[in-house]
Order: structure tokens, then C-alpha cells, then sequence
């Protein structure tokens, strides 16, 4: 034994685990046991058949009082599974909870050996080493911080206007933030929702007005988040606000504006997804929230090259037209925050076999609700680019989804989308429609019965995936394999849409970054765990609500949006949270302030302070890699340092002289 | 910055039945003052049927590959066919370690590892010599051409870091470099000629040379420029017996002889006049603008 | 038994594979059958099974009916199938090896198979192509030679000297050998593995 050991020896107690058989079939659990009483500092051992169980923690309890120990080490599963529950039985005997070490003889050991002499002897290497470091172990204190009772949540689709009014409707402060000039997203271009078709207009527009007016929600709309600092309970957040060139207290919304617009209606609209048309001074739809007029710096004559005779400026009774606004930097503190910021579609010039953004009359699914909604370009008329009604419609499934060489998973909404659409179509040009598709995932409440409707409509069901379209006269020609006849066919169709795949927003990567958020493989946001912590993330306090997270339809979305909303709420009614003291600290006396650690740090959380690095321990994960940037050591990782790591080492080493070199 | 420098892999067809593509890739390649190397008795690599056994097919292709590599030579290898083959074999060389010891074992030798890149004639003009020179050295621009540049399956198929599957462009860019009008007729620039079904299969070869045939014509094209002699097979042997009396044929000519042509060199040494098709009106044509002739920079 | 007749019987599952057809089974095992090779193919119309087909006749291990069918013979090879396939499967080089198979294994004799046969004999002897004995062997196995026929292409050929009267034969030290030597190791390895059933050495 080393000198470093504390004298007086603290008392140890071992705890091997049999795990049932999961531990004990491949470790002799009882000889590692018994070897583990005759290492020194051992006072105590025994083995549980699962310690995890309630007798299992009664029985460490038990001899922690009995036997006086001062230390445990539990030999059983990765700390990852029940180390929090074990900490909780010290902490009931009054030991502090980082007095204990667990030495994971069953993912490291039983899980991935066979050899039993072979595994028996690792476990017993292992114990060695958490016996060698656990007197070592400081006593250590959570620290308690403080929730705000406010929220930021980043995105005002049906996602972030669900979680918001979730929130606000708690009694707690919300700030919605939304980068377009007006809330609702994608669902507000939509005509009929499925599996219903109610209309998404009226069922989204009360919540639009609800959130736009409640008191306890402040929207910053065509606003974005620049920054965040702080930590969970006390995020700073700095909203950038951006410039809509229209005073929004005094504008009444009434349009005058946008008809006075020397541009007409030329400009095409994002709002129609490129289906209809705008001036430069414009309110994004009818029932837009907030009701106010934006000017267009891309396209406006005036802010542009200052030549315009600013008839907005003449016809705007209350004058709320001001060339001359800025940008506004706003700056709160929120103690939890929620992004729910949506979808695009995939970028279609990496397929080209479809001629979208090419030939006449290709759409999106979006682009085609455009057609079908009352309010649209059309007045609710699908019509064909030169204005006829065309015959017959081809839907195209899985562009751009189930498909390794563009996005390998599935949208899920799409084939509902659909099937809806198809409905629509049959419905407003009664002409034959077609839908090619390699799955129909129909899994939701009331989705097969609208499946049955739309195929006893008439609608004709191609199982092929579309793979290109040609251009043949004033017809496009679908060509597919019908894969139930063995066939291959070609459809003359009017029209194509295509369901296209859904990706995350172009600037994603940057979010991610603004956040410290991880992304999936997939390039959506990370949940914290994809079954059981689905809106939470890898950060404390910041949650995930929507499509931001992977594809959803409308129900899972405010489903997922209130589960966001509820960690939240949980989080700030509680007021205060407990932080894990598993962070970094800098011995000041050693710390050049170099700042090698700063930069090092993927959380920002060190700064410069008085001359030397400090650490933010809030926002401290703990992941030591400033540990290991500093080159004068002068950083100390609690419950990692440097003598606990290697007494570990040592504890394996320690053991190698017992072997026979050969 | 240094003479390019390459190893040179002909393959069977262009001694024969390609002999045009060879003269053409060598006189634009010596105008552009690249060195090619031919390969010193390179073997066949097999073509379509040494596809159905994967062994056979990169240790046919290895071989050539070994004297290259060892030469620390990239290789370019103007027949598509031979391009795929050559290439896929590298990059397996590189992948697999299994194949690439069995490939060895049965070669002898010097052990190549496939570390080496294969391209097409056209990928070097396009990537290595750069569109900005090939402008440079234009005397005669083709302005009379309206071509519908034709890569065949196996330029851009399977994916490579060249171009991408559908709709490439360098073909259409390096024939607009030459002052041509370039015609749009995709998709039909990427589609098959059937080219490997000549004998097997000759009226579905046929069909679908047709095809493609009738779609540059219908946009308007007076020439197509190709890059592959199984294609050539197709689109200039039989392009008469392909579209019959229903159309007259179009002058399918390898893009390196029209490269040739705007530089300002002589077409018979660039195989003009081995065209089954003939070009004689198209050059003609060409001829009448020589009062447009360009000063070089 | 005809591929007609046998498409009448009922398909009995649990048909191993094992050799070539095995590993070829895995290759193809990811395929969701959407159908997108065969919409891309451009010889498709004329195949007997369209290559969606195929994979999933070798997944359920019918290896007579996928040997013998006219399909594979139809490929172009001209890889659209491969860089469409949404599951990455490589479609062409599957229906190569399958027509590989079919050679290795001695099944009937279509056009395609003579092609092949004829043109890798030249390769082995030469070291590289001579067309006009390729045109000979292989019509020689038609039933109906059609080289007459081709004589007045031919002539066009010869007079723009796109034809060659000798083989170009690499000599046997200078790769001719070398390339004999190939085929003839190819073989040996090929023979080897077929007899062993289990899984190849890493």
C-alpha cells in the first residue's frame, strides 16, 4: 500500500453483486469476495444477489451502520445504471455519497468475457482498483441552484405555440421567439389536416391569437436568438430584433401598405412557398400573429438604393412606416428554455431525375396546399401553371427520405400527407390521381380509415417508388416499376407532387452550437434518451419540443411539445435545482492564466477572472479536457484527480507481481 | 507549376475500331503539354464479361495498375469501360484487404495497393489542365456546333469524386470552353446506349441508341460528343441501322476531337475522316466561320 | 422444368443458401423491393423478372429459377440501378456476379453467355481483344450465324482501317504469360472455394 493512504485506514466495506445470473454465471462472485476481504482497508464484505433491490440497499445500510464503515465499494453493474441509488443508501446512513466506488464487473467483466477462471481473476483486478482509490474519495456537496421562473422557448410553429402556452397557462413567464414576421410555421400553410381534415387554419389560429395575446407571453417575432451564457436556472439570452421597418405599437395591420407597394405583387412569396405573390412592403398572410406590415430589405427600392417615392409611407394613415429603425439587441435571463425550432424540406437539386424547379407543375407538398387552401394564389383551385385543371395528379413518395444517398430515415408524416392530399385532389379536380409509394405507414389513431376512404375514392395505388419524370409534350410521365404486376409503367399525369423528405433548418449547425445542443446522426437535435427522455437534452434545462427532435406529424408534435413544456414547468415549480459537484476547479496559486483551458472547454464555462482562470461549476460538465489542456496542471477534476486515477492504475498493477512472469 | 504527367492505358478498341479517340486524346494532350505514358504491354481488363468474377477482374486490371503505381503515375484511361474497371479495381485494391493479397499472390511482383488515381481523358482536360487554358488555347471556336454532349453510363457511373450521377456538366462545360452551343437534352446525356448488348442483344441495343438519338435532335443538336468506344460503337457504326430510314444521322464525333478541332489542329490527324457517320457537312459548316478566327492570348 | 411452369407451383420457404449464393444473399439482404432499380433500368421491358425480382428470389434462395432466367443477361451495366438503390445495394454488380455463377456453374447457354465466353478466351490467349475472332466464335454457337450479314459493315470498317487483320498478342515473357497465368490462378482459386462450403479466411 502506497503512502498517500489517510491514516488512520478509513473502514471499507466490498459488496459483490451476483446480478442473478448476469454477474455470477461467468464471475465466481464468492471468491472475489473473499479475496476482496484480505485486501488492506477491508473490514467487510458480502455479496447480494441484487443489490440494486430493496433488501440489497437495506443490507449495505445495514453494515454500514454495523460495521462502522467509513468507505464502499460495490462490485456489480456499470455505475451508469444504479450509482445514484447506491449514493442515496450512504447518504441515509449519514456518509457523504461520494465515499463510494463502484467497479463495473458486469459490462466490463461478465458481459464481454466467458473465460470464468479468466473473467473471476478481471473482477478481481477491478476491486483491487476501486479498494486502491476509494480512501482517496473526498467528501464532496451538491450544490444548489436557483430556477428562474421564466422561459425562452426558440421557435413559434405549433410546437413552440403549444409548449408556450403549456408554460404560460402554468403561471410562469415565456418568451417566444420566432425568426419569421409572423408565428404559426408550416402548419399555417396547411389547407385540411389529417386524419380529420379539419381545417389547420381554424384549429391553429385560436392558439396563434391566444399566444400573441397572453400576459404572461412576450413574442419577439422576426427575432432571433444571437447568444446564450449562463447555465441551467440562469440562461442569459440575447434576442436579436430584427428591423421590420414598420412600427409595430402603431401599425393597425390594415394592409393599405402593401396594396400602395410599387412592386405590386411581384415578388414571389414565402408564405405560398413560391405558389403566389407579394410586394415588398407586405403582411405575411390574413391571419397572420402580430397583424403588422414588414418592408422587405432584399426588395424594397427604397432601403435598397434609396430611389422610391414611398407610397407605404403616403397610404399608412397612423404613420407607423419608419425607414429609418434598427436592429435592437434584447438581453433576458430565463431559467429554462425550449426549442421547438421545426423542419424544411430537403434541398432537391441533389436529385434532379424529378425536374423540380424545373419543369412547369412539379410541387412540393407544400407548395400544392398552397393550391388547395381557400386563402392560397389559386382561391383554393388546383390548377395547372398555365391555369387548367389538370386530369390527373401523380404523388410520389419517399423523395428524398428512405434513401442512404440522400436522408436514410423515413419523414413518418408523408404518407399521411399524402393520402390527404390525394383525397383533395380527387376531390377538387375529379380527375384520376395517383399515388406511388413503397410503404404506407398508416400507424396513428383514425390513419388506416382514411387510407380505406381515399383508395374506395378512386384513387389508383402504385407500389414503385417514382424514380424519374420525363417531360413528354405538355404532359409529365411518371416512371416507375409496378412492383405488384412485375411491370414497368409510365404514367402521363398533368401534375406531379412529390413528397419530399424533412430535413432540419439549413442553419441548424449554428443553433446547435448557440445551445451546446447535440445533434443525431440524422442532423436533428439529440434527446437526452429515445424512449425515455424524448424532450430532453444533454443539457439541463433545455428541452426539445417537435420536429426539431425528427420528423412529426401534428399530434406527435403537441404531444412532444407538452412533454417539453412539462419538464420545464417541473423544473422551474420546483425553483432550485441540485448540481452534481463532479467539476473542475483551478488552483489558483498554480494558474499562469494562460488560457489554454478556455479555449479547451467545449461548454464555455471557464472565464478569466482577478488575474486567473475560473471555473463556472453550474455550468461545468466535467468532461476534464481542461484538465488535460493545462500545461502547469493547475486544474483539479473533483472526484477525478490525478491521485485517484492513479491509485486505480496501481490497484490493477499492483496485482500483476502476483502473476507468474514468464 | 509542373508538366502534368500520366500513365496511359489505351485498351483494345482504340487501336482498332476507336483508333479516332487515340489519335485525338494524344495530339490534345501533347497541345496541352501533358506527358502520357503509355503502359508497357498493358493486358485487356476484361471489359463487361470479366465483371462476373470479381477476382479476375481487378487482377486483369491490377496488373496495369502495378506499373503505374510503381511509377508513382496516375493513370488516364480514355475508353469508359475500361475507366469503371481500372478504377472500381483501385479503389477494391484499397478496401479489400483479403482481395488485395489473393490479387497479389496471383500477380507476382511489384504489390500494388491501389493507391493511385484513375481518371478519365476528360476529367484531366476538365480538372488537372483546367477550363481557363483550354479557353486560352482556342483558335477555332465551334460556334456553328450546337452539341449535345453525351457521358454515356460509365464516365459518371458508378459515383466517383469526378462528376455526379445525374446531370453532370463537365462535358457540357468543356464543350461551352470551346465556344460550342451546348444543347440540353437531359436526361438523356447520362442514358444508355446499349452499348454492351451489341451482340447479344442488338435490337434492344439498337432501341436504345435511337432513343437518345431522336432526343438530341428533337432539341436541336447538329453534332453529339461522346467519350466511350463502346458508344461510339453505337452511336456512329450504327446509328444508321439504329434510327433507319426514319432519320438522318447525327455526327457523333469523341470529344477530344472536337478539343482538337477548336485548338486549331488539323482534323485528319485527329480522325475526322474514319467517322462512319459522316462530319464533312458539319466541318464544312465550321469552316465557314474561319473569318471569326480567334487571336490566341 | 420451365421458369413458366414453375411460377405455377408453390414456393416452398427455408431453402438455404450457401457458397456464392450466401454471400450474395447478404449483399442484397438490406433491399426494401421499392422498385426503384427497375424503374431505372433501361433494358427492363424486355427482362422475363424485373431485377427487383431477382434480389428477392435470391433472398428466398432460388437459385435455379434466378440462373436461368433471361433478366440477367439483359444488363447493360450501365449502373443507374446501383446509384438509385436506396438501400446502397450494388444492383449491376449482384446481376454480374449471378451471370458469373451461371457460367461457373455450366447452366443453358444463352447469347449473352456465349459473348462472354468468347470474348475472355481471346483475353486469355491474346492478352488482348481481337474482335474479329470474337465475331467468329461467337457466331459460330448461333443458330443462325448472321456474319454474312455483317460483311458490309465490315467492309466500311476495313477501309477506315477500324479493323485488325492479326490479333495484337502480347508475347508470352512480356505479359502474355502473365495474363495466362491469371486466368489459370482465377481458376485454381475458384475450384478451391467451391469445395469448401464454410466461410472464406479472413
Amino acid at each position: 500500500m502506497s503512502e498517500r493512504i489517510p491514516k488512520p485506514l478509513p473502514r471499507i466495506g466490498v459488496f459483490v453483486c451476483h446480478c442473478g445470473t448476469n454477474i455470477a454465471a461467468t464471475v465466481d462472485v464468492d471468491k472475489v469476495a473473499e479475496y476482496a476481504g484480505k485486501l488492506p482497508g477491508v473490514v467487510f464484505t458480502q455479496t447480494n444477489k441484487y443489490t440494486c433491490s430493496d433488501p440489497g440497499q437495506e443490507q449495505i445500510r445495514r453494515a454500514i451502520v454495523e460495521q462502522k464503515l467509513d468507505r464502499v465499494v460495490i462490485a456489480a453493474c456499470s455505475p451508469r445504471m444504479h450509482e445514484h441509488t447506491f449514493q442515496r443508501a450512504l447518504r441515509d446512513t449519514g456518509m457523504n455519497p461520494y465515499y463510494l466506488q463502484v467497479a463495473n464487473i458486469r459490462e466490463h467483466v461478465s458481459w464481454v468475457h466467458q473465460d470464468r477462471a479468466e473473467a473471476t481473476e478481471k473482477a478481481k483486478e477491478l476491486v483491487a482498483a476501486a479498494v486502491e482509490r476509494v480512501p482517496l474519495h473526498e467528501a464532496l456537496e451538491s450544490r444548489q441552484v436557483k430556477i428562474l421562473p421564466s422561459a425562452l422557448v426558440v421557435g413559434a410553429g405549433i410546437a413552440g405555440i403549444q409548449a408556450a402556452l403549456d408554460i404560460a397557462n402554468g403561471g410562469f413567464q415565456v418568451h417566444l421567439v420566432e425568426k419569421e414576421p409572423t408565428i404559426g410555421g408550416n402548419m399555417a400553410k396547411l389547407d385540411k389536416t389529417f386524419p380529420t381534415l379539419d381545417c389547420a387554419a381554424c384549429i391553429l389560429s385560436p392558439k396563434m391569437v391566444d399566444a400573441g395575446r397572453h400576459e404572461n407571453i412576450t413574442l419577439y417575432s422576426y427575432s432571433e436568438v444571437v447568444s446564450v451564457e449562463g447555465h441551467v436556472g440562469q440562461f442569459k439570452v440575447r434576442i436579436k430584433r430584427k428591423p421590420r421597418y414598420v412600427r409595430e405599437e402603431v401599425c393597425t395591420g390594415c394592409g393599405l401598405c402593401t396594396q400602395a407597394c410599387v412592386w405590386q405583387g411581384k415578388i414571389s412569396s414565402e408564405f405560398e412557398s413560391g405558389m403566389g405573390m407579394r410586394s415588398a412592403a407586405y403582411i405575411p398572410f390574413p391571419q397572420a400573429v402580430p397583424l403588422k406590415a414588414i418592408i422587405d430589405p432584399e426588395n424594397c427600392l427604397y432601403l435598397k438604393r434609396g430611389k422610391c417615392s414611398r407610397k407605404c409611407e403616403k397610404a399608412c394613415g397612423p404613420g407607423a412606416i419608419d425607414f429609418k429603425q434598427q436592429e435592437e439587441i434584447v438581453e433576458i435571463e430565463v431559467g429554462t428554455i425550449i426549442l421547438a425550432t421545426g423542419f424544411e424540406l430537403y434541398d432537391m437539386s441533389e436529385l434532379p431525375q424529378y425536374g423540380y424547379g424545373v419543369y412547369d407543375n412539379v410541387l412540393d407538398g407544400l407548395q400544392f396546399e398552397r393550391l388547395c387552401n381557400a386563402s392560397g394564389p389559386t382561391g383554393g383551385r388546383v390548377l395547372t401553371k398555365d391555369g387548367r385543371v389538370p386530369e390527373s395528379i401523380a404523388f410520389l413518395h419517399c423523395i428524398g427520405s428512405r434513401d442512404e444517398n440522400t436522408n436514410a430515415y423515413c419523414s413518418q408524416l408523408c404518407c399521411m400527407h399524402n393520402l390527404k392530399l390525394a383525397h383533395l385532389a380527387q376531390e377538387k379536380t375529379h380527375g384520376e390521381v395517383y399515388q406511388f409509394y413503397i410503404d404506407i405507414r398508416a400507424g396513428g389513431k383514425g390513419y388506416e380509415e382514411i387510407y380505406t376512404r381515399v383508395q374506395q375514392e378512386g384513387v389508383h395505388f402504385i407500389r414503385g417508388k417514382g424514380t424519374e419524370i420525363i417531360p413528354e409534350g405538355n404532359k409529365l410521365l411518371v416512371r416507375s416499376e409496378d412492383t405488384f404486376l412485375g411491370r414497368i409503367v409510365e404514367a402521363p399525369v398533368d401534375m406531379v407532387v412529390l413528397a419530399i423528405g424533412l430535413v432540419p433548418p439549413k442553419n441548424i449547425a449554428e443553433i446547435a452550437r448557440t445551445f451546446n445542443v447535440n445533434r443525431s446522426r440524422d442532423g436533428f437535435f439529440m434527446e437526452a434518451h429515445p424512449k425515455l427522455r424524448p424532450a430532453e437534452t444533454n443539457v439541463e434545462g433545455l428541452f426539445l419540443a417537435g420536429a426539431c427532435q425528427g420528423p412529426k406529424d401534428i399530434p406527435a408534435t403537441v404531444a412532444h411539445a407538452s412533454a417539453a413544456a412539462a419538464q420545464a414547468l417541473s423544473m422551474m415549480s420546483r425553483g432550485q435545482t441540485e448540481i452534481e459537484p463532479l467539476t473542475a476547479e483551478v488552483i489558483t496559486e498554480r494558474c499562469s492564466a494562460c488560457g489554454e483551458c478556455i479555449i479547451a472547454c467545449p461548454f464555455k464555462a471557464i472565464r478569466m477572472d482577478d488575474g486567473h482562470a475560473e471555473v463556472v461549476s453550474a455550468m461545468c460538465k466535467g468532461c476534464g479536457t481542461c484538465a488535460a489542456a493545462c500545461p502547469s496542471k493547475s486544474i483539479k477534476m473533483a472526484h477525478f484527480t490525478d491521485r485517484e486515477l492513479i491509485a486505480e492504475i496501481e490497484g490493477i498493477l499492483g496485482r500483476m507481481s502476483e502473476y507468474e512472469l514468464a | 507549376m509542373a508538366k502534368l504527367r500520366y500513365a496511359y492505358y489505351p485498351g483494345c478498341s482504340l487501336s482498332t475500331s476507336a483508333r479516332e479517340y487515340d489519335l485525338s486524346v494524344r495530339a490534345v494532350f501533347e497541345h496541352l503539354d501533358v506527358e502520357l505514358i503509355e503502359i508497357e504491354q498493358w493486358n485487356c481488363c476484361g471489359a463487361t464479361p470479366a465483371g462476373q468474377d470479381e477476382l479476375l477482374a481487378t487482377a486483369l486490371a491490377a496488373r496495369n495498375l502495378a506499373w503505374a503505381e510503381e511509377r508513382g503515375l496516375d493513370v488516364v484511361v480514355p475508353c469508359s469501360e475500361c475507366f469503371k474497371n481500372l478504377s472500381k479495381a483501385a479503389r477494391a485494391l484499397r478496401e479489400d484487404r483479403r482481395l488485395r493479397h489473393e490479387v497479389n499472390a496471383i500477380l507476382e511482383g511489384y504489390a500494388v495497393q491501389g493507391r493511385l488515381k484513375v481518371k478519365h481523358p476528360l476529367e484531366a482536360i476538365v480538372r488537372d489542365v483546367g477550363l481557363e487554358r483550354v479557353k486560352a488555347l482556342v483558335t477555332r471556336p465551334l460556334e456553328k456546333l450546337r452539341v449535345a454532349p453525351y457521358y454515356g453510363c460509365l464516365i459518371t457511373r458508378p459515383r466517383n469524386d469526378f462528376d455526379r450521377p445525374d446531370n453532370p456538366m463537365a462535358l457540357d462545360d468543356l464543350m461551352a470552353a470551346l465556344g460550342a452551343h451546348v444543347v440540353d437534352y437531359y436526361p438523356y446525356k447520362t442514358r444508355c446506349c446499349g452499348g454492351a448488348l451489341l451482340l447479344s442483344n442488338q435490337p434492344v441495343a439498337l432501341n436504345l441508341t435511337r432513343g437518345l438519338i431522336m432526343k438530341a435532335r428533337e432539341r436541336g443538336a447538329n453534332a453529339l460528343a461522346l467519350g466511350c468506344p463502346m458508344c461510339d460503337m453505337m452511336l456512329d457504326v450504327y446509328q444508321p441501322q439504329a434510327l433507319g430510314a426514319d432519320a438522318e444521322p447525327l455526327p457523333a464525333l469523341f470529344f477530344t476531337q472536337l478539343v482538337g478541332l477548336a485548338m486549331g489542329l488539323d482534323p485528319r490527324s485527329l480522325g475526322f475522316g474514319s467517322r462512319v457517320v459522316s462530319p464533312d457537312k458539319l466541318l464544312a459548316r465550321l469552316s465557314a466561320e474561319e473569318s471569326h478566327v480567334r487571336e490566341n492570348t | 422444368m420451365t421458369n413458366e411452369a414453375k411460377r405455377m407451383e408453390v414456393v416452398r420457404l427455408g431453402r438455404r443458401l450457401n457458397g456464392d449464393m450466401a454471400e450474395i444473399g447478404e449483399i442484397v439482404a438490406s433491399c426494401i423491393q421499392c422498385g426503384t432499380c427497375s424503374g431505372s433500368c433501361p433494358t427492363a421491358p424486355a427482362m422475363d423478372y424485373m431485377p427487383r425480382q431477382i434480389m428477392h428470389m435470391v433472398q428466398q434462395g432460388m437459385k435455379e429459377e434466378v440462373l436461368s432466367c433471361k433478366a440477367i443477361w439483359l444488363c447493360a451495366t450501365c449502373f443507374t440501378c446501383t446509384v438509385r438503390c436506396p438501400r446502397s445495394i450494388p444492383v449491376a454488380d449482384v446481376l454480374a456476379r449471378l451471370r458469373g455463377i451461371a457460367v461457373a456453374e455450366a447452366y443453358a447457354e444463352t447469347r449473352g453467355m456465349t459473348f462472354n465466353k468468347a470474348f475472355l478466351e481471346i483475353v486469355r490467349r491474346y492478352g488482348r481483344m481481337f474482335e474479329p475472332e470474337l465475331l467468329l466464335r461467337y457466331h459460330a454457337r448461333q443458330e443462325t450465324p448472321r456474319l454474312f450479314g455483317l460483311a458490309p459493315l465490315a467492309l466500311t470498317l476495313l477501309r477506315k482501317g477500324k479493323i485488325a487483320f492479326l490479333p495484337e498478342r502480347l508475347p508470352p515473357a512480356e505479359g502474355g504469360d502473365a495474363v495466362r497465368r491469371i486466368f489459370e490462378r482465377v481458376r485454381e482459386r475458384r475450384q478451391a472455394g467451391s469445395q469448401d462450403q464454410g466461410t472464406h479466411e479472413s
